[in-house]
């Protein structure tokens, strides 16, 4: 068993809850979302994020629209819908619990 | 020495050698099988494709000419394997259908070549395209630029719409063509930095590689002609028959104006290279234009008026004397009237109604219809802040905007013929 396909099987169920957390602040266009998870130092595989923005917006968790770039292409603005915002609070408390419970248990077994 | 091909990706051009072409075209490839089954693949594979695009502009630095394939390995370690965005963003795809070997990309890029030069079919381009992709088609069979090609059917329309006949024909007759991955061909552009007046004729001289100065005549010669008599204060109308004056000196000042808005100006220093590379056809520089997005879009107004403030060294010299040209005229008919009655009356004792029809009631048909459209558009685009994506409204509003003109004219001078016979 590999510790990386753990690792990204660990990360992975969060791609989606940083990508809401990232656009219900600010509407951004992927390369900034991109840019705001790298800053953060979170590791994802750039291609994936296309895929899973097109879920959400299947989904109706977000929406775009098209504007004009400075330079290149048009852009698609991402922003966060009402359903997505609630959707977001669950996802939220589910994560402060699963951080506090995980937190709890690796810091017994560090004891 | 590797070969360094153009491609327009995701709306960037970007240089790049041959290896790492056809690196990047299998990742694509791949890219393309794996999420085939997934809803809007297309529309993913374009986004990827765009940040793969910017992603290699930042790599192009002073020093670095092209794209390398081991620039692309890095991009392939950033966006990710196929497999492995599946994986991590836990997409339904089959896997079998992903090939993880590249032993097909020479058998394709082969098959690619092939298509491009030995079997070369005359076809509408179902990518290139304004109207029916006939100029696209065209363009795409003699490797010259598009833009050419419809510049050359506007000027037709000025022999009784000809032109536009040999265009519905081609429509018509030439089949479309389904799959055209990829057209070698040099583009156009105004060459800003060498500008009278937007470039256009500078331009034009370096892609055909001739004289400036040959083509800037060609451009002013009905002017040059036409201001014989003004100058030389004979009889001003004298100069131009009706349909001389009609067709060679406005129809020269509205190619002019139409190729400003058509061309495009280098925007990066590989389109510089490009333009200023007259003698590297196809060798070198091919553009490869895949059917990854619609050309780079149309250059908005505010670029335009920042250009010609630019280049207002000698630009206005050449402003007043179109202007002037556009008023001589005018003046010489109101005051030639009595010469001129003449040529009226026998135009339309021919037949009166028919005369009416195609010089008063179309034009003014067009004349009340077109402004209408342009409201409609410009209302719906204020609305939907959404850029409409394809040529096709450019074209359709270039094309409509010297109908409008075009009408007005034909209108305004029945007008006063009718005014002066009656």
């Amino acid at each position: 068993m590999k510790s990386e396909n753990m690792q990204r099987q660990m990360r992975k169920g969060v791609i989606e809850f940083c990508v809401l957390s990232i656009l219900r602040k600010n509407e951004a266009y992927p390369s900034e979302i991109i840019e705001q998870m790298q800053e953060a130092d979170f590791q994802l595989l750039e291609g994936t994020l296309y895929p899973l923005l097109t879920r959400l917006k299947n989904g109706g968790l977000i929406n775009y629209r098209w504007e004009e770039s400075p330079s290149g292409p048009p852009r698609k603005y991402f922003s966060i819908t009402a359903e997505g915002e609630s959707f977001y609070q669950q996802l939220l408390q589910t994560w402060n619990e699963l951080n506090l419970s995980v937190n709890k248990i690796v810091a017994n077994s560090e004891k | 020495m590797n070969k360094v091909f153009t491609i327009n990706l995701g709306g960037r051009l970007i240089p790049i050698e041959e290896p790492a072409y056809e690196y990047l075209k299998n990742y694509i490839e791949q890219l393309k099988l794996a999420f085939q089954s997934l809803p809007e693949a297309s529309e993913i594979i374009e986004d990827i494709k765009e940040r793969i695009a910017e992603l290699f502009e930042r790599k192009i630095k002073p020093g670095h000419v092209a794209i390398v394939l081991e620039n692309v390995k890095e991009v392939e370690a950033i966006i990710g394997l196929p497999k492995d965005i599946a994986e991590e963003a836990d997409l339904d795809i089959e896997q079998e259908t992903y090939h993880e070997e590249n032993s097909n990309t020479q058998q394709d890029y082969e098959a690619f070549q092939e298509k491009n030069f030995s079997t070369k079919k005359l076809t509408a381009s179902k990518t290139d395209k304004v109207l029916g992709g006939v100029a696209g088609g065209i363009a795409r069979y003699f490797n010259i630029d598009p833009t050419i090609v419809r510049v050359l059917f506007l000027l037709t329309l000025g022999f009784n719409g000809l032109g536009l006949l040999v265009y519905v024909i081609l429509w018509i007759a030439l089949p479309v063509s389904d799959d055209q991955p990829t057209q070698w061909i040099k583009r156009i552009y105004r060459d800003v930095n060498h500008k009278v007046i937007g470039g256009v004729c500078s331009g034009i001289a370096k892609y055909f590689n001739i004289n400036v100065v040959l083509v800037r005549l060609i451009a002013l010669f009905p002017l040059i002609i036409a201001l014989i008599p003004v100058i030389t204060f004979t009889n001003a109308g004298r100069g131009f028959s009706t349909i001389g004056w009609m067709f060679s000196l406005p129809t020269m000042t509205i190619i002019y104006i139409v190729l400003w808005i058509a061309i495009p100006a280098p925007k990066t220093s590989v389109q510089q290279k490009e333009m200023d590379d007259s003698n590297n056809r196809a060798d070198n520089y091919a553009t490869v234009i895949k059917q990854m997005h619609t050309p780079p879009p149309f250059e908005g107004t505010n670029n335009y008026k920042t250009k010609t403030q630019k280049g207002k060294s000698y630009g206005w010299i050449f402003i007043v004397i179109i202007a002037a040209f556009l008023i001589f005229p005018i003046l010489s008919l109101l005051f030639s009237w009595p010469v001129k009655i003449g040529v009226i009356s026998s135009i339309s004792y021919i037949n009166p109604s028919l005369h009416a029809f195609f010089f008063i009631l179309l034009p003014l048909i067009f004349i009340s219809l077109i402004p209408i459209y342009f409201i409609i558009y410009l209302v719906v685009r204020l609305i939907r802040q959404k850029r409409f994506e394809s040529n096709y409204w450019v074209g359709l509003n270039v094309f409509l905007l010297i109908l409008f003109l075009f009408a007005l004219m034909i209108f305004s001078y029945s007008m006063m013929q009718y005014a002066l016979f009656t």
